[in-house]
C-alpha cells in the first residue's frame, strides 16, 4: 500500500501550529528586535565615535613657549626641530607664525593689538601618538630646553566625551534590559496561552509516556525559527534607519568629510560590528525565546502527575 | 507487578462545607506478572480510580501503590515516562488527538518510543487492518463513529505491546462481534506475556475470558482471587 497521504515523522502531535499565535508574537518580537538593534547600533557607534574623538584630543597638544624661553639662537624652524629630535611618538609639529598668533589674538584684544607691544609667545601645535608616555617625554624635554613652557591637552573635551559615552552606554544597557524583559514576558504569555489551549493533548501525550523534556522541546522548537526570523527582520529594518542616521551624522566622521557618499562609502561609516548586529541579535532573541519557553513549559508541567 | 497496600483515595470537595468523599477505602491486592484480572463493580465504585492509580495519573490519599516494583509515591519524575511507556491504558471516553489522523493517533506511542518510521508504518497498518479500520487510515477522529473511536483507542493502547494493559470498559460502544474480537485480542496479548487488568460492570463479560477477579462494592474491595 502506498502511504502518500500519511504525515511525515515529525508530526505536530500537540497541535502547536494552531495553538501558538505566531503572527502576533512575530510582530511583537520584530518590534523589540528593531528597538534593540537601534539601541545596540547607537551604543557601538557612539563608543566608536567617542573613542576616536578622545584619541584625537589626547593626540593634539598645544605648547606655549614664553618669549625669551626659546633655546639660545633658535629661529622659527629650529624651535620645531629641537622638539622633534629623538622624541618618540611625535607625529608632526607645526609652529604658528606670528601673523597667525596675531590673527588669533585680534579676536580677543581687538585691532589695536600691535599697539600694546606685548611680546608674543611661541605657539606650537603637536600631534602625538602613544598617549601619556609621549606627553610625559615631551613635557620633560620642554622643561629642559625651554623652562616655563606650557603643554595643554584638551582635558575638558576629553572628560565631556567620556561622560557622554558613559551616559549613552547606561541608556543602552537599561533599554536592552527592558527589551529582554519584555521579550521574556511576551514569550511566557504566549507559551501559557498555548499550554492552556492544548492542556488535554498535553495530558494525553504525558500519559502515553512523553517526558517533560520532550514536551518542552516541542514547544521551544516551535518558537525557535519565528523568533530568529523576527530578530532578522527587526534588525534589518532598524539597519536601514541606522544607515540613514549614519549618513546624517557623517560630518562628525573623518571618513564622512571626503565628499559625496556612495552606498559603499556610506556603509563604511558604520562600524563593522553594527553590520553583524542583526545576526547576533537574532541569535540572542532565539536563545532567550528557547530558554524561556523550555523553563515555562517545565514549570507548568509540574502540576501534572 | 502491581501491588496495592491499604490504599484509600478521597476526593476533596471544592467548598469547605461539603465533606470529602471516599472513592476507595483500604483496598489491598497483588497482581502478579503475566496474570489476567477483572475489576468488577457498579458505577462509582472506584474501578477507574484503581486504573488511574496504577497509571500514576492519581496518587493515593493513604496507603501505597507499587507498579513494576516502584512505589508511585516516591517515583522520580524522570523515571515516570519510562514506566508509563510500559503501560497501555484504555479509558472510557478516552481522548484522541483531534487534529491527527487515525494512523497518526495509533502511531503516537511508537513515535514517543522513537521507533523507526518503517516499523511504525508496518505495525500501525497491521493493527488498523486487524481492527477493521483500514478504510479510515487518514480519517480524523471527528469523522469516526463511537465504535470506530473505541477501536482506535484500543489499538493505540496495545500497539506498543506494553507489559501491562489497563482497560476501562473496553467494549463499551462495541457490538457483539467487535466485543468478541477485542476480548480475543486482549487474551492473545495476555498469552504473549502482557499482564491485563480490565475494569467492567459486566460479570457476563468476565465469564467470556476467565481470570482473577476483584469485586468492588461501595468503594471497598469485597473479594479478590
Amino acid at each position: 500500500m502506498q502511504l502518500i497521504s500519511l504525515r511525515p515523522t515529525r508530526i505536530d502531535e500537540l497541535g502547536l501550529r494552531r495553538a501558538i499565535d505566531s503572527w502576533t508574537t512575530l510582530a511583537a518580537i520584530t518590534g523589540l528586535a528593531f528597538l534593540a538593534m537601534l539601541v545596540g547600533a547607537g551604543w557601538i557607534s557612539s563608543n566608536d565615535f567617542t573613542r576616536d574623538s578622545i584619541c584625537d584630543c589626547e593626540s593634539a597638544a598645544t605648547i606655549l613657549i614664553p618669549s625669551g624661553s626659546e633655546p639660545q639662537g633658535a629661529s622659527g624652524d629650529t624651535k620645531i626641530e629641537f622638539l622633534l629630535m629623538g622624541l618618540q611618538g611625535v607625529e608632526w609639529v607645526r609652529a604658528l607664525t606670528d601673523e597667525q598668533i596675531e590673527d588669533l589674538l585680534r579676536r580677543w584684544l581687538g585691532k589695536e593689538i600691535m599697539e600694546f607691544f606685548v611680546p608674543l609667545p611661541t605657539v606650537i601645535s603637536v600631534h602625538i601618538t602613544g598617549g601619556g608616555g609621549s606627553v610625559a617625554a615631551l613635557t620633560e624635554r620642554l622643561a629642559q630646553q625651554a623652562p616655563g613652557s606650557i603643554v595643554r591637552i584638551s582635558d575638558t573635551l576629553r572628560t565631556r566625551l567620556r561622560a557622554f559615552a558613559r551616559c549613552i552606554e547606561l541608556f543602552a544597557r537599561v533599554t536592552l534590559i527592558v527589551v529582554v524583559t519584555i521579550t521574556t514576558t511576551v514569550t511566557v504569555m504566549t507559551t501559557h496561552s498555548a499550554l492552556a489551549r492544548r492542556r488535554d493533548l498535553i495530558d494525553l501525550v504525558h500519559q502515553l509516556g512523553a517526558s517533560d523534556g520532550y514536551i518542552a522541546c516541542r514547544f521551544a522548537n516551535r518558537g525557535l525559527a519565528p523568533y530568529f526570523m523576527a530578530g532578522i527582520i527587526g534588525g534589518q529594518l532598524a539597519l536601514s534607519v541606522v544607515f540613514t542616521f549614519a549618513v546624517l551624522l557623517s560630518p562628525l566622521s573623518i571618513k564622512g568629510l571626503a565628499g559625496i557618499l556612495t552606498v559603499d562609502a556610506a556603509f563604511s561609516l558604520l562600524p563593522a560590528s553594527v553590520l553583524f548586529l542583526p545576526l547576533a541579535l537574532s541569535l540572542m532573541i532565539a536563545i532567550i525565546g528557547y530558554g524561556t519557553t523550555q523553563f515555562t513549559v517545565r514549570i507548568w508541567l509540574l502540576r501534572l502527575l | 507487578m502491581v501491588r496495592f497496600e491499604s490504599v484509600s483515595v478521597e476526593y476533596r470537595r471544592d467548598s469547605a462545607q461539603e465533606a470529602s468523599r471516599d472513592v476507595l477505602r483500604n483496598v489491598s491486592f497483588n497482581v502478579s506478572t503475566g496474570s489476567f484480572w477483572w475489576i468488577l463493580g457498579g458505577a462509582g465504585t472506584g474501578k477507574t480510580t484503581i486504573l488511574r492509580l496504577i497509571n500514576m495519573s492519581r496518587r493515593p490519599t493513604r496507603g501505597e501503590v507499587v507498579v513494576f516494583g516502584v512505589s508511585t509515591d516516591s517515583v522520580r519524575r524522570s523515571v515516570m515516562p519510562r514506566l508509563r511507556r510500559q503501560i497501555g491504558i484504555i479509558l472510557q471516553n478516552g481522548q484522541l488527538a483531534p487534529h491527527l489522523s487515525a494512523f497518526d493517533n495509533v502511531a503516537l506511542p511508537l513515535r514517543l518510543q522513537r521507533r523507526s518510521e518503517s516499523q511504525v508504518r508496518a505495525d500501525v497498518i497491521e493493527m488498523l487492518r486487524w481492527m477493521g479500520l483500514m478504510s479510515k487510515l487518514v480519517s480524523l477522529p471527528c469523522d469516526l463513529s463511537d465504535s470506530e473511536r473505541q477501536r482506535l483507542l484500543i489499538a493505540r493502547a496495545v500497539i506498543s505491546r506494553p507489559r501491562l494493559i489497563l482497560a476501562d470498559e473496553p467494549t463499551a460502544n462495541l457490538d457483539d462481534n467487535q466485543t468478541e474480537r477485542i476480548i480475543h485480542l486482549l487474551s492473545e496479548l495476555h498469552r504473549l506475556g502482557s499482564t491485563v487488568i480490565i475494569a467492567s460492570h459486566s460479570e457476563a463479560l468476565a465469564d467470556r475470558c476467565p481470570g482473577s477477579v476483584i469485586i468492588l462494592s461501595h468503594n471497598i474491595l469485597k473479594d479478590a482471587g
